[in-house]
């Protein structure tokens, strides 16, 4: 994992302990790039922000 | 935006591409149904996407049957196009 990705993740669920259990959120994505037609079809998404490939395997994380 | 420079393959090809940014822009429209940037980017592609599906019709046949209607050659094309599920290669194409 880049150190970026990691310090994200550190930051982002920094607060995670202190909310509510069984609770789900979702923040509102905002309207910004989007990919080339093309390249949106090949990454099943037109935003950037919402490519998340799968890096782990059966059962756990990588 | 003429297409007519492409393959019939390659103007398939766009219409898939365009036809998924309009799904993706619909999903996020659904949920910001007041972003006005976000919208008029929507409609652009849903105008792209109809003005690609007309010159696909009009030149090799209709996609859909709202298109039915543009032939010039005087038979029901609608009934002689490829099933969506059959391979390029009976559609004349790569593959």
């Amino acid at each position: 994992m880049n150190p970026y990705y990691r310090n994200q993740q550190a930051s982002m669920f920094a607060d995670v302990d202190r909310l509510p259990l069984a609770m789900v959120y979702c923040p509102m994505q905002k309207f910004n790039t989007t990919f080339e037609l093309s390249k949106g079809l090949e990454c099943g998404t037109i935003f950037p922000e919402l490519v998340k490939p799968w890096l782990g395997k059966r059962g756990a994380s990588r | 935006m003429m297409k007519n420079q492409l393959s019939k393959d390659q103007l398939r090809r766009y219409i898939d591409e365009v036809s998924f940014a309009v799904v993706d822009m619909t999903l996020y429209c659904d949920t910001h149904p007041d972003d006005e940037e976000a919208i008029a980017f929507c409609q652009d592609n849903i105008r792209m996407r109809k003005e690609a599906l007309d010159e696909y019709a009009r030149l090799y046949g209709p996609l859909t049957v709202d298109y039915a209607d543009r032939s010039s050659s005087g038979s029901w094309d609608w009934v002689n196009q490829t099933w969506p599920w059959e391979p390029a290669s009976r559609r004349g194409g790569r593959c």
